[in-house]
């Protein structure tokens, strides 16, 4: 009985959108016939999905996206690896208190305000970063209309908003490391760098794989708020993933089908990624979703 | 001093250590000084003269301080409506994903429950597959859901997250709690409310924060789901400022105002943004360092799972 109402709630708002997916191989506008017993329905069988294949877009989208992935990954997957691993080095404990605190705060920031920051010290008048680069000599840069920098704009930040509360995982797995390894490692001799190299590094290796093989499962996914908050149509050749093309073509386009079809594509492939991901942690650490 | 040089050979560090130790102070001190400036930077412009902003003379201190630029945003047209509503949203939200989040925690922790692995497989299948933005969007509207309160409110209801966690939770606490009270007559709603509830306190708070960290910070079902300014939260609010009608702030600046000082206020417009993300992002930048411990443990239960 307890349980009805949020069955009910999860059957309508999570289930019937799956249902929904069925629009990907119609013609569907919105009031329209959807259900397939329908007579009225129009079906159109793989169209939309060959229209995308066909498409410019289709390798675009995807590249934007698992370009921006990779390059999370080799701007940011260490950082807060690293920066645990120092933070344990810090005996005072009143700033190791500060600067943790500190570092979650952009965690705790909405996109909108990231957005805004970004677009406030990255203008091209007024800017902060605009003035120092022109108190170096160079030339002011147009950091939101050249496709160059929108990938870093976007990823730095999100390693900028992410590294400090992703490093609790990692303080979490050095705590847990038994103490009496250190003890026994300087009585041997160890140095510090030793020390971290052979007791806190392996201790904390299992947390460090699996976090990179879900980030490997995850790399169809990006950050689609920020992305259409700073983006623009001058740099949709760089700036443009999945998630913010089906946004767009669909609810600005109408076209709900084709949208439907792109992102439903795009989530087998993507279920797939993560599917593929728990077996490979499954089997190197005994952790998984399932 | 001699207590200083006593300190380190109690510790036995050489000189290579001491030096070892400074290179780490720095660097994780520079890690925090990066993280807070961008924030530093843009509380110094919303705090300085105007004209200063306009000259580019402000950094990380603010010149000339005054607070007028909060004063306009306070006066500003609809910002009232868009903290009322974010206000309505974050209240109902909670209020209702916390109960909904304990009433299907519940049930799936009491064994007597028919089909409970059947519940459970039906909670697990959306957090991997759904039907996308589109189908989502297109219920909305079928629904005559679109433009209203209930189109933020309900879709924000459940989640499956924080249901996983509170069951996870419920687990730990003793078994005999669960049936005990049943068998003292007590139903389940008793049970769940005057025992469970009670004793799951510190989980309770885990997800009315995130819940809440989540409301206040949420703006794309906004942008989804509703077409009337009177509806926007604060986060949507700010959007429309800040990014999708940056103009737009010098037509919501109080009449009065507008005539005396014109030329003012364009000098303010970038300023007045910056104070915007300050007034919105401030209620929170105080709050979390004080409940960090319940943000912290709810990253590391989410994390074990099972």
């Amino acid at each position: 009985m307890m349980l009805l109402p949020v069955m009910a709630l999860v059957f309508i708002f999570m289930y019937v959108p799956m249902g929904g997916i069925l629009m990907a191989f119609q013609e569907y506008s919105i009031g329209g016939p959807i259900l397939p017993w329908d007579p009225g329905v129009k079906w159109v069988g793989f169209e939309h999905f060959i229209r995308f294949f066909e498409s410019e877009f289709f390798g675009r989208i995807i590249w934007n996206t698992v370009r921006n992935s990779l390059l999370t990954f080799v701007l940011g997957f260490w950082v807060p690896i690293v920066f645990a691993l120092l933070l344990n080095e810090i005996g005072n404990k009143y700033f190791k208190k500060v600067v943790q605190t500190v570092s979650y705060m952009p965690h705790f920031i909405s996109t909108v305000v990231v957005a805004g920051i970004l677009l406030g010290i990255l203008d091209y008048d007024d800017g902060i970063v605009n003035q120092m680069v022109e108190m170096l000599g160079l030339d002011r840069i147009n950091f939101f209309n050249e496709p160059v920098y929108f990938p870093f704009i976007v990823v730095i930040s999100g390693v900028w908003q992410s590294f400090g509360w992703n490093s609790i995982l990692y303080l979490a797995a050095i705590a847990g490391i038994d103490q009496s390894l250190y003890e026994a490692a300087r009585l041997d001799g160890a140095s510090r760098l030793q020390q971290i190299w052979h007791i806190t590094l392996p201790g904390i290796t299992p947390t460090i794989v699996i976090i990179l093989v879900f980030a490997l499962g995850g790399i169809l996914g990006g950050d689609m708020e920020k992305i259409l908050l700073l983006y623009n149509p001058g740099i949709y050749e760089t700036a443009d993933i999945i998630q913010t093309y089906t946004y767009r073509e669909g609810i600005y386009g109408f076209q709900y089908s084709y949208s439907t079809a792109v992102s439903l594509f795009v989530s087998v492939l993507n279920f797939a990624l993560v599917f593929g991901a728990n077996k490979v942690s499954n089997k190197l650490t005994d952790y998984g979703l399932w | 001093m001699l207590l200083a040089k006593q300190k380190h050979h109690a510790f036995k560090k050489t000189p290579g250590q001491i030096f070892a130790d400074v290179i780490i102070y720095i660097i994780v001190g520079l890690a925090g000084v990066v993280t807070l400036l961008p924030m530093v930077y843009i509380l110094a412009m919303s705090l300085s003269d105007p004209g200063a902003v306009l000259r580019q003379e402000v950094f990380l201190i603010p010149v000339g301080f005054t607070l007028d630029a909060f004063k306009t945003i306070v006066q500003l047209e609809g910002i009232g409506r868009a903290y009322l509503n974010t206000g309505i949203y974050l209240v109902s939200i909670v209020v209702l994903s916390d109960l909904a989040t304990v009433l299907a925690a519940y049930p799936l922790c009491v064994r007597r429950l028919f089909g409970r692995k059947f519940w459970t497989v039906f909670l697990i299948i959306p957090m991997f597959f759904g039907g996308g933005l589109i189908p989502s969007f297109v219920l909305m509207v079928n629904l005559g859901l679109y433009n209203s309160y209930w189109a933020i409110i309900i879709p924000s209801i459940v989640s499956l997250w924080n249901i996983v966690l509170v069951r996870t939770y419920f687990r730990t606490l003793p078994y005999s709690l669960f049936e005990s009270a049943y068998i003292d007559g007590a139903n389940d709603l008793q049970t769940l409310f005057k025992i469970v509830v009670p004793l799951a306190k510190p989980i309770v708070a885990v997800i009315t924060l995130y819940t809440a960290v989540g409301v206040w910070n949420s703006w794309f079902n906004a942008r989804l789901y509703l077409a009337d300014e009177e509806l926007y939260p604060l986060q949507y609010y700010l959007a429309q400022l800040l990014v999708f009608k940056p103009t737009g702030i010098e037509d919501k600046i109080d009449v009065i105002d507008k005539g005396a000082e014109l030329i003012n206020e364009y000098m303010q417009a970038s300023q007045l943004k910056y104070a915007m993300i300050i007034f919105v992002t401030g209620p929170i930048l105080c709050i979390y360092p004080f409940l960090q411990k319940y943000f912290i443990k709810g990253a590391l239960i989410g994390s074990l799972k099972e």
